[in-house]
């Protein structure tokens, strides 16, 4: 990592970012009005003290009726539903109830937040596309209304693309499973389907290792039994995956701060963002299946230097006071008496805490941070999904000295504020935005499909939602047997 | 009596060459025995484990060198993974009215 650079980077990050909540609450900078209210993206709902009236819609053209039927039937292409069925054109109030179900779904989601995991904590801004749509319809600007309802980010552009290329590969027949004893042919032929980007001569063991990366497997070259697996994953399960994750999207705010830390959970990455382009990254370690790291945005307002680790009290039960006291003070815990006159288990802080010499602190309802690990070998291993839920970090003391490179105090210290030994709290000279998640499914620059197994079973789980909230609202989705499979 | 050992002496003759056909003829036989189980070994020869080396034939390709990856390559392969969030500009995608011939329902 050029640290130079970074700090370069905070200098003229950290300005941006104590700006960030506030950008976060902006509208769209470009000329042609927001199509509908931009709100706080984690902002609670305020208190609705006087309704106003709904917008009256002014009456709607035939041709803005035809061009709004015929916008009604890409509910397909922007992953709303698994396949479309060929409806009658509708008109007045039912084209309007269904024009504005569309554009909240494309706006913030298809799911209802009510429908959401407590751990899916990224919620979507709340929205009224009503007025927007008025607006539209008396200044006859339907398309540009429509197209600015998706979020604007070329993360979900490119799986829309995806989506369109695996509906495609699904029509043509899908594709052959393979097995040990496939014949390189085969293979290479498979290989073919997603990824278009193999050089004239290319050795079979190069594809496969690049097949390998798109899949986070370790790039050994050789069609190993997980290679296997992950070729051999139907292609309507790629495409639940693809729908679930522009899904996801919708749930993203509009206005992302520019300058952010961002950690996909299932890849287990974590990224450093300078406006919308990465100046640094590493990798991660994140909860495991049975302790699964929740999806949230929040802000890193301070990093614990040394820090003890109070352990949580339900991993002090299942985990720690089974293995005796006599244990637990051999190695190095301490047990301390609570006011309510329980019991709590604390590591101090040292070499071998649990959360090694950095903490990384925001505010959250789930007790968890990033932080640093004496546990270094995890981070060389293709399977990252190991913690109780926080994010260990594989370089915690660079990231340290990004995020407080802006205060002259502070800036180049980190490592001798570890070495002091002390324990203390440094606060951060300006706030970073930080966003935990969970991405399956993303294209990489050059459009090709990247797959993450689905290590919660969260794909599944929204795609089977998706499903569910089109059938029941959407009067141009069509049932999908292969998604109702996914139960 | 002459004629009487004469006679037993041919005899003993016959008997002798038939004995010791007969034991000329005892190898030929148990070959003859033997080879039966030879022949079905030879039949379940296409079972062995060699099999003839045939053009595109089933061989793990050989342990490859992990791929070279640059510093940027990685950030920006993780920059993917983490959520590509390059602003997309909706204003030149969308400029038409209604009326206008769309890309959409394609």
């Amino acid at each position: 990592m050029n640290i130079s650079r970074s700090i370069r980077f905070l200098s003229s990050l950290l300005p941006m970012i104590a700006f960030a909540p506030a950008l976060a609450q902006q509208a769209s900078p470009a000329v042609t009005p927001p199509a509908f209210p931009v709100a706080p993206a984690q902002a609670p709902a305020s208190p609705a003290i006087v309704t106003p009236p709904p917008a009256p819609i002014p009456p709607l053209s035939t041709a803005q009726e035809r061009w709004l039927n015929e916008w009604l039937r890409t509910g397909a292409t922007q992953g709303l539903m698994a396949r479309a069925k060929a409806t009658k054109d509708l008109s007045g109030e039912a084209l309007i109830a269904a024009t504005l179900d569309r554009a909240k779904a494309l706006g913030t989601g298809r799911v209802d937040t009510a429908d959401f995991l407590q751990v899916w904590a990224l919620r979507p801004a709340r929205i009224d596309p009503r007025p927007a749509f008025a607006r539209a319809v008396q200044e006859d600007r339907l398309p540009q209304w429509a197209g600015q309802l998706t979020p604007p980010y070329a993360g979900y552009d490119t799986l829309r693309k995806g989506l369109a290329i695996y509906e495609g590969i699904r029509d043509s027949g899908g594709w052959k499973t393979l097995g040990a004893d496939s014949k390189p042919d085969a293979v290479r032929a498979r290989l073919a389907i997603e990824d278009k980007s193999g050089a004239a001569g290319e050795s079979l063991a190069v594809a496969i290792q690049r097949a390998q990366r798109r899949y986070g497997l370790n790039p050994t070259g050789q069609l190993d039994a997980r290679t296997l697996k992950e070729l051999n994953v139907p292609v309507e399960e790629r495409i639940g995956a693809i729908m679930a994750n522009m899904e996801r999207w919708r749930w993203m705010p509009r206005n992302l701060p520019e300058n952010r830390v961002q950690v996909n959970i299932a890849a287990a990455v974590l990224t450093v963002f300078e406006g919308d382009r990465a100046v640094t990254s590493m990798r991660a370690v994140t909860g495991s299946p049975d302790n699964a790291t929740p999806m949230l945005s929040s802000n890193i307002h301070s990093i614990v230097v040394n820090p003890p680790w109070n352990v949580p009290a339900s991993i002090a039960r299942r985990e720690l006071f089974p293995k005796g006291r006599a244990t637990l003070a051999r190695q190095g815990y301490k047990i301390v008496k609570t006011e309510g006159g329980g019991e709590r288990i604390v590591q101090p802080a040292g070499p071998n805490s649990a959360l090694g010499r950095l903490k990384f602190d925001f505010n959250n309802n789930f007790a968890v941070y990033l932080h640093d690990t004496p546990s270094r070998a995890k981070f060389s291993s293709y399977d990252r999904l190991a913690s109780h839920g926080c994010v260990r970090l594989e370089k915690p003391v660079p990231l340290a000295e990004l995020m407080v490179a802006g205060d002259p105090a502070l800036a180049g210290n980190i490592q001798s504020l570890i070495d002091e030994g002390k324990t203390q709290r440094v606060s951060l000279p300006r706030e970073v935005a930080v966003y935990l998640l969970y991405w399956t499914a993303f294209a990489s620059h050059n459009g090709t499909m990247n797959f993450r197994s689905d290590p919660y079973g969260w794909d599944k789980l929204l795609a089977q939602k998706i499903e569910n909230s089109s059938r029941r609202v959407d009067p141009t989705a069509a049932p999908s047997p292969a998604i109702a499979l996914k139960d | 009596m002459r004629k009487l050992a004469l006679a037993a002496l041919t005899g003993a003759l016959v008997l002798s060459a038939c004995g010791k056909k007969e034991e000329e003829e005892q190898p030929r036989v148990a070959n003859e025995l033997v080879e039966p189980p030879v022949e079905n070994v030879i039949i379940e020869e296409p079972d062995a484990p060699l099999p003839p080396p045939v053009e595109n034939v089933v061989t793990p390709p050989p342990p490859a060198p992990p791929p070279t990856i640059d510093e940027q390559q990685q950030i920006d392969d993780d920059a993917a993974a983490t959520g590509m969030t390059t602003r997309i500009d909706r204003e030149g995608e969308a400029s038409q009215s209604a009326d206008e011939p769309s890309g959409t329902g394609q």
